[in-house]
Order: C-alpha cells, then structure tokens, then sequence
C-alpha cells in the first residue's frame, strides 16, 4: 500500500472520517486510532515485522522511562547501551549482517585464506533505517535530559510507528513530535488544504516526473558500457533529478497527509537542486537524517577531535558523511558515495566558509551569473557522485565514468532519436515544467504553497487541475515504489 | 471541517470539468503520438488516403465489430484471445459447412469475453460456442484488451463499470475520449485497412499472418499464476452461455513444445477447465512442429490453423 496508489486512498478517505468525526473528542481515542491505522499500514506492506517494530517500541518505551527515573549512573548507562545496541544491533543484523559476511570473505579470500562464511537469507524489516534512529535519538536525549520520558505508550508507540513517516521518513525527532501526539488534534483548515497542495505537489514530482525518468535513466544504467559519453552524461543528470523527485516527493506526501490529520512532519527537502555548495545542499536535501547525523554523530565527534583544529573538523565531517552514506545500506557503493560526499566539505573547511549561509537571490525571476555558477557547480558535484549512488558495484560506477570521459559523444543516442521524433520531448517540457515551479517557490516549504494566493480562487483551482490532469496523462499506469522504500 | 468538504466537493467538481475536455483537446490535438502518453486511441490516415483508419488495434477488432451486424444466427461463434482470431479461420470452417463468426481479440480475458458475450451473444445466436483458454488469459488483469474494447466498440454501463474496476489511467482517458467520439458518433465513417502490416482480416473476424516460421527460443521453467477476478468473471461467462442454452466446448490451442514444456502447472489449468465442461487441450491431442506449425510462441501459422482446424473441425463432426 504505496502513497500513490488507489488503496491507500481509500484507506486514507475512511481513516480521515474516522479520525475527525468519529474520534475528534477524545485525544487517547484519536492516538489509539493513529496507531491502528499505522499498525495496519505496517502491516498491509509487510506483516511478519509487525511484531519485531511492536517489540522495539516496549522495549524503547520502557527503557525511556527507566532512564529517566534511575538516579543510579551506572544503571543508567547500562539501560542506554541496552539501547544503543538493539538498534544498532538490528541495523547491523537485519541490514548489513550479509554485507560483513562477504565482505570478511572476499578479504581472507584474496589473502588467500578460505573460510567461506556463510551467508543467512534475511528479510529486512520495512522502514528499520527509519524507526530506528527514531528510537535511538529518543533514548539518547532522554538520557540527555533533553526530553522527558513519555509515560504514555500509545503516544510513544505511534512516535515510532506513524504510518506516514514510517516506511520512508522524514525521521521526526521525539522532541518535536511526542508533544503534538500529547495534545488533541483540532481541524485546521488552512493546516488541511495545505497538506492537500502538499499531496498534490508530490505526486506531480513522483509520479510524472521520477517514473518517467525512470523509464530513461534504467536502461542507460543497466547499458552503460555499450552507450557513448553523451547518454551516460544524460542519464546522470536525469539520475540527480529522478531521486530528488522521487524522494521530496515522497516526504512532501508524508508531510501534506499528517498536516491533514493535524501533525507537523520535519521539513525533509529544501529546494537542493539550488544550493550554492556541497554544504548547502546538504542542509537542503534529506533534512531529517542530516539533523539526526549532525546532532548525535558530527557535533559529539568534533567535540572529541577539536584539539586537532581544522583535521579534526574533516575527520568529523568525512566520518559523518560515511555513516550517512553506509545508512542508505549495505553496498560499497553507499560506504564510497558517502566518504567522497565528506571529502567534498573539505575546501570549504580549508577556507572556513562550511557554515556560512549563502545568500539567496529572494523574490528575483533570475538568479545572478555568480549565482548560477556556484548552483551549476554544485549541482555537477551532486550528480557525479549520484553515479555511484545509483550503480550496482563499484566497478559499474568506474566503468560509467570511464565512459563518459573516454568515449565519444557523436555517436546519436536513443534519447536523442526519440527527442528528435518528439517521444522524450514533452518530458523535457515537463522537466521545466517543474524546475520553474520550483525555482518560483524556492521560498516556501513546498514549491507549491503560495503559489499564485494573490489571484482569485478560480485561478488555483484551474492550475491544481491542470497538475491533475499532467499527472492523470503522463503518470505510470502502473504503481512504482518509491526509491527510498528499499533503504 | 464543513468548509473544507464543501471546498473539496467543489474542487473535484471542478477538476472533472478541467480534466475531460482536456483529454478530449488533447486526444484530438495530437492524434497519433507521443503527447497523449495515456490515451490508447489513435487515428490515422489509411492508404487510400481518403478513408480515415484505426490502427490501434492490432488484430481488426474495428473491422470485426463493424462486420458483426450482418452475422446472424450462425453455426459456431468463436471466443477468446489472439489465439482465437488468428488460430480458427473461418474459411476452412466454411468449407467444412459451418457458418461461423471470430470473436477473439487481443489478449482478450474472460473479462472481456464477458462483455462481448452479454453484448453481441443474442444478435448472433450462435448453436455452439468454441472458447479458447489459455492460463496466460487467466493470470493477467486484462486492461490491453479493454484497451481493444473501448476503442473499437461502443461504450455501454458494462464497459464503463470494467473500466472503473481496473483502476487503470489509461483506461480511464482512453474511455473519456471514446465516449465523445461515441456520442456524437464521429466513426462511422472510418474503416481500417484489410491489410495491416503482415495481417490480412479475413470475412467472419479470422485474421490472417503472413506465413513465416518460429525461430527456436529457449524458456525458464515458470508456473502460471492465476487471477481470481479472471476466474469469476469465466464462470459469469459460463453462467450467460448455459441460460441461453447454448452448447460449449473449451479449447485450449497449441503452443510450440518449447513453450509450453517450460510451464509447471498444465495439468492443474487442465484439471481446472474439466470441471467447467467439455475441454480440449490441443497440445496433447496435435503433435505439431515447432519449427513448421507456428510464428511465435503463443500462435500458429496458416500451416498449423489448418491442421488443428481441421482435427477440430472432425471432433465436432
């Protein structure tokens, strides 16, 4: 049961009557309802980890409260490292158990020593990644003194399990979402046509604009060794712009649906593709997994490493963004992607501009030449290393760059043909279709949200029906997972 | 929360008003590429240019549908998939003293067998029905020929409510723009070609391929995995062909060996469509060549018709 499919919808439509007229009065009414929904949610996408992510809430649930009320340091630590270690023990099994294995193997074998560990057939929970830095982060501030314990496990267990965030994020810190889960929600309704327009956006962006990316980007990648330089590039750059498609608008559907039943989700996205820096985009792109690496990763290791001035910050950085890399799972190619990512950080480190805010040309048709430069950098950056994001192997990433510096790019490619016979050319139409939009509406939390509010109704109303319309005529008639749904 | 349904009512509303002459605009504007990505109903102009043809459908459906009316009251009346239409040529039927009509359509699913049959069974009255199964029909959700269907036949309730139930964009356009050319009745002067590409429509819905030969591919052992839609829908069919009181017998036409070796579960399909009646499973009964009999993996060529049509032919006689 994927956001974009005719189930969800349906199991949406009747979960929002239930929610705001059946159980509106009645906050612990409303919470159980959130979580039912939720657990049949889970369930519906994969029953048999039902019972592991209910284990992990007590668990977590329990350990919260017990921390918080030992005065007993040592007890105190041991109930943390409990913690520590159940999520980051069923990451390391259920993700990347198979990935330690071959990866022993494949050392010893080349040294060659044989020891032919095997591997075990693992079914990776749905949405692991997600809930369990939710429930790390929990533990963590809870021992910090940050956030107070909740004693509540209906709340807690729907912090963990909301059904919008669940399976692919954004990973909402209990700091900002427990609180909204403790007050009874009340109907908004600029809060609610917010959250549609949301919806509405994200659905453009995932189903006509990634998925039909998609159907150019996946050959280009499984070919790339028979294509020419030209193909390999497109198929890069269209690469960069699927995931972000892809992924903002999975979390602007994860935002829009719990801004419809009262909640407000982590901002996960903020317009990447224009950033300025590698530093920017990353304060831009997957907002919630950077904050979470950025406070319970980054900031404790340049503390540890500040004795070491400026090496110490780069440590920090290429650690954190290998960890963010190794997140995504268990592939080399992550463990690289991530690593490169870091070491891109370092001449900005080198000439201590990593923080500094860039600034924005705000309300301007055009960004300045300067500004264009810096986003067209940056954003060559981003999709060379999305190369190795999307590929299977290492080598398959070497053998793509190979490619694109070392064959030539005359030879005509097929997106070329096609473009040419009109095929692909109502995509790139689309493409800027979405790029202008979202260039406009570079100031908002989302490209769509105050878009045109200065004209008549009427006016809105014939624009979202036109986004329809684009995405009822060139959206996949079949219903294509999200990227993010395998991490 | 009133306000916001209301807004929601009135949007929606809206949004149908946009959307449909949108898809008609569009569906006209660009008659035959790439803009209408959903939108299956593509018109063309056919040699000689005059005549404006559909070739959308690849087995004559148009023609099929169009020459229909003047079939009444006939022997045998053929239903079921591309297997049908280019596997029983009713020529050799003629010949053999049955006056017979073709109702097979592409990849035609007992879902739309049920459509056809409520649709057009009375007009034919037909004294037997040959029904060509075969387990890919049952294991697929059947939108390609509602495809066929809505753009080559005129739109009913039952069209409208298959559609709906297939949850499919491109149905759903494709249905939008075929009522309008429906309602205000803009085919009737189309034709399409008797001859499209390698195919030739034969008089009584039979199509014709170009003789040519089955190169050998190899398969993977796979099983059929059917649908429980498919099936309801083959026993309302069923249900229709008994009340009129009609006799049936279920064929299920050869396949290269190679082909249909690779599949785990013939004798369950088998087993299966016994329960349902008189069966035949013509790649037990023929011993064809793969290389001689058929053109691809699912269809024979005009030398293996006339053999499984004349071995049928004598199991009726």
């Amino acid at each position: 049961m994927i956001f974009n499919s005719i189930t969800f919808a349906a199991f949406f439509g009747i979960f929002f009557i239930l929610y705001w007229f059946v159980a509106k009065k009645n906050l612990s009414f409303q919470n159980l309802l959130v979580l039912a929904g939720s657990y049949l949610f889970y369930a519906w996408a994969d029953w048999r980890f039902l019972a592991f992510l209910i284990g992990v809430s007590a668990l977590n649930f329990y350990l919260g409260i017990h921390i918080e009320k030992t005065n007993n340091p040592k007890y105190k630590k041991l109930l943390l490292y409990i913690g520590l270690v159940q999520g980051v023990g069923g990451l390391a099994f259920f993700k990347y158990f198979n990935f330690f294995i071959t990866s022993f193997n494949d050392v010893f074998q080349s040294l060659n020593f044989n020891i032919n560990l095997h591997i075990l057939n693992i079914i990776i929970p749905l949405g692991i990644s997600f809930f369990t830095f939710k429930t790390i982060s929990y533990i963590l501030d809870v021992d910090k003194g940050k956030i107070e314990a909740t004693k509540d496990w209906v709340v807690f267990f729907n912090y963990v399990s909301f059904f919008p965030t669940i399976l692919s994020g954004p990973i909402d810190s209990g700091r900002m979402f427990i609180p909204q889960l403790q007050k009874k929600r009340v109907f908004d309704y600029r809060q609610a046509t917010n959250g549609l327009r949301q919806i509405l956006w994200g659905l453009f962006k995932k189903m006509v604009i990634a998925d039909n990316l998609a159907t150019i980007t996946n050959p280009i990648f499984e070919n790339h060794l028979q294509l020419p330089s030209s193909s390999l590039l497109l198929g890069a750059f269209f690469y960069t712009i699927q995931i972000y498609a892809d992924f903002s608008g999975y979390s602007d559907m994860a935002i829009g649906l719990g801004r419809l039943i009262g909640f407000n989700v982590t901002p996960n996205f903020n317009f990447p593709l224009f950033a300025q820096n590698i530093a920017e985009f990353w304060r831009k792109w997957h907002i919630s997994l950077t904050s979470w690496l950025t406070e319970y990763v980054f900031t404790p290791l340049s503390i540890s490493f500040r004795d070491l001035g400026k090496a110490g910050l780069i440590l920090a950085i290429v650690i954190n963004f290998t960890i963010c890399g190794i997140w995504h799972g268990a592939n080399w190619t992550y463990v690289l992607f991530g690593f490169l990512h870091g070491c891109l950080f370092i001449p900005l480190i080198l000439k201590g501009t990593m923080n500094k805010k860039k600034k924005t040309t705000k309300n301007k048709l055009l960004p300045t030449f300067k500004e264009f430069l810096n986003i067209a950098g940056t954003f060559i950056q981003v999709m060379f290393l999305f190369v190795i994001f999307r590929a299977e192997t290492i080598s398959n990433a070497f053998h793509y760059y190979l490619g694109i510096f070392s064959r030539s790019s005359f030879p005509v490619t097929e997106f070329e043909t096609k473009t040419r016979t009109g095929e692909n050319f109502v995509f790139i139409i689309l493409l800027l279709f979405l790029l202008v939009i979202e260039w406009r509406g570079r100031e908002n939390q989302y490209a769509i949200e105050n878009l045109g509010q200065k004209y008549p109704r009427i006016v809105r109303f014939v624009f979202y029906a036109l986004i329809i319309f684009l995405i009822g005529m060139y959206a996949p008639t079949n219903e294509t997972p999200f990227i993010y749904l395998k991490f | 929360m009133s306000k916001f349904i209301f807004t929601i009512f009135r949007f929606l509303i809206f949004s149908l008003i946009v959307y449909i002459p949108l898809v008609i605009i569009w569906a006209e504007f660009d008659r035959n590429s790439f803009i209408k990505k959903n939108i299956q109903y593509e018109l063309t102009i056919s040699k000689p240019i005059d005549s404006t043809g559909k070739i959308n459908s690849y087995g004559h459906m148009f023609s099929r549908i169009k020459e229909l009316k003047t079939f009444r009251n006939i022997d045998l009346l053929f239903i079921g998939a591309s297997q049908a239409y280019r596997g029983l040529d009713t020529r050799i039927f003629r010949s053999a003293g049955y006056n017979s009509f073709n109702l097979g359509s592409s990849n035609q699913t007992p879902l739309q067998s049920e459509v056809l049959l409520n649709r057009y069974l009375k007009e034919l009255n037909p004294k037997e029905i040959i029904y060509v199964v075969h387990p890919e029909v049952f294991s697929v959700d059947g939108v390609e020929s509602t495809l066929d269907i809505i753009a080559n036949d005129r739109i009913d309730l039952k069209i409208i409510k298959l559609t709906l139930s297939q949850k499919n964009l491109k149905l759903i356009n494709t249905l939008i723009y075929a009522s309008y050319r429906d309602l205000f009745n803009l085919n009737k002067n189309l034709n399409e070609p008797v001859v499209k590409r390698k195919d030739t429509y034969i008089k009584g819905g039979y199509v014709e391929k170009e003789l040519s030969y089955y190169g050998y591919r190899h398969f993977e052992k796979s099983t059929w995995e059917f649908n429980r839609t498919q099936f309801k829908a083959f026993e309302r069919s069923l249900k229709i062909i008994s009340e009129n009181n009609i006799k049936l017998i279920l064929v299920q036409a050869p396949t290269p060996k190679s082909f249909y070796s690779s599949q785990t579960n013939n004798v369950d399909f088998d087993n299966l469509m016994k329960d349902y009646g008189e069966y035949y499973n013509f790649n037990t009964i023929l011993n064809l060549d793969d290389s001689l009999h058929f053109y691809d993996q699912y269809h024979l060529n005009q030398l293996g018709v006339t053999i499984f049509d004349e071995k049928l032919i004598e199991m009726l006689d």
